[in-house]
């Protein structure tokens, strides 16, 4: 079984440093399908397990609203991978968190590696990623990518992520009262259809709707989900 | 956005969500705005503390997730032959209309910068 693997994270953050240390020399480039961005595909093996990792365009946060994210947002969803590593650069922390944010609320299979952490100590940063991962609820993995620190320990991490074993709290981000109410009723008109509902994670579809992201009100009208398209006013 | 972003979609009722238009933002924390100026008309090398947006849904949700969060110090970094800014610790290229959007507040201090 070959684990997929997709790196993910801002721009800038040290993505493609990750990506050949995990791959070394075992990669190609090519186009992603119908436009000119680069997509880098690479292999490797770490205790017996063989690894197929795809570097992902840098995006500040996962909307259709330019090619990058478009590409992004696609592969996560649409090719499932085993894992999703998303890069977070330490030195710049409240930032990345944002798309952190984001993917949880996709229930994507999450490592954060928390890269850069040279750069970030030299600005006097200390972390706890014992509690961050406690917080978010995913593994944690300072790197440099640039010395090949933290990468033996990143690679382990997938292979236990990819296994499903490790024992992971569900974090849920809370919007409030107002939108929790109407989020809920949108889910349990959404786990009706349990075709819709075992493709998509519920909240995360509830959510974009709210949001009237394009590509989601796309997927509800696909499904026919008319009662879900009224709720926010939706006619065609 | 969750977190800071709350305060601007927060109390909104699930009717406005079709609301397209162009409304300007109530500011932020209530505070007395002394100079409240929009971003594109800040030189080089000046910093701002965002207050507003002036701009519909679309651009807004846009904006918060490029980072420029109320309350967020923004500086400008280059402006010519683009404006170039710094927020949150990364750069980002504005159109001059879109800068011409955000509004800043010019009082040094109290502003919310991570790094
Ligand atoms: N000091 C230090 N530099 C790093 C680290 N990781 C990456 N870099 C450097 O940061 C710069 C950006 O790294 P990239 O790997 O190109 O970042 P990226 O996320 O792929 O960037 P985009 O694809 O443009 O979004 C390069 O000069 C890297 O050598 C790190 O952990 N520490
Ligand atoms: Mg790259």
């Amino acid at each position: 079984m070959i684990i997929k693997v997709a790196l993910i994270g801002n721009p800038n953050v040290g993505k493609t440093a990750i990506f050949n240390a995990l791959t070394g020399s075992r990669q190609h480039v090519g186009n992603w399908p119908g436009v000119t961005v680069e997509k880098k595909e690479g292999r490797c093996t770490h205790r017996g397990a063989e690894m197929e990792v795809v570097d992902l365009p840098g995006i500040y946060s996962l909307t259709a609203s330019s090619i990058d994210e478009r590409i992004a947002r696609n592969y996560i969803i649409k090719e499932r991978p085993d894992v999703v590593v998303d890069i977070v650069d330490a030195s710049n922390i409240e930032r990345n968190l944002y798309l952190t944010l984001l993917l949880l609320e996709l229930e994507a299979n999450l490592i954060v590696a928390l890269n850069m952490m040279d750069i970030a100590a030299s600005k006097g940063y200390e972390f706890d990623t014992e509690k961050l991962s406690l917080l978010l609820g995913v593994p944690v993995i300072p790197t440099v990518a640039t010395t090949h620190f933290g990468i033996r320990e990143l690679k382990d991490a997938i292979i236990e992520a990819a296994s499903g074993k490790n024992k992971r709290r569900k974090v849920t981000i809370g919007y409030g009262e107002d939108l929790e109410t109407e989020i809920r009723r949108i889910e349990e008109m959404i786990m009706e259809d349990p075709h819709l509902s075992g493709t998509y994670p519920p909240r995360w579809l509830a959510i974009k709707i709210l949001e009237r992201d394009e590509e989601v009100i796309g997927i509800l009208e696909r499904y026919q989900k008319k009662d879900v398209l009224e709720v926010v006013g939706w006619e065609k | 956005m969750p977190g800071r972003g709350g305060r601007i979609f927060g109390k909104r009722g699930i009717n406005e969500l079709g609301d397209e238009s162009g409304d300007i933002n109530e500011p932020v924390d209530g505070k007395s705005i002394k100079s409240a100026i929009p971003l594109g008309l800040l030189s080089e090398g000046e910093e701002g503390i965002i207050i507003a947006h002036r701009c519909g849904r679309g651009l807004r949700r846009r904006l918060l997730e490029l980072g420029f969060t109320p309350s967020s110090r923004v500086r400008v970094v280059s402006s010519f032959p683009g404006l170039i800014v710094d927020i949150k610790g990364s750069r980002i290229a504005l159109g001059r209309g879109v800068a011409m959007k955000i509004i800043v507040s010019l009082n040094s201090g109290g502003g919310k910068d991570d790094n």
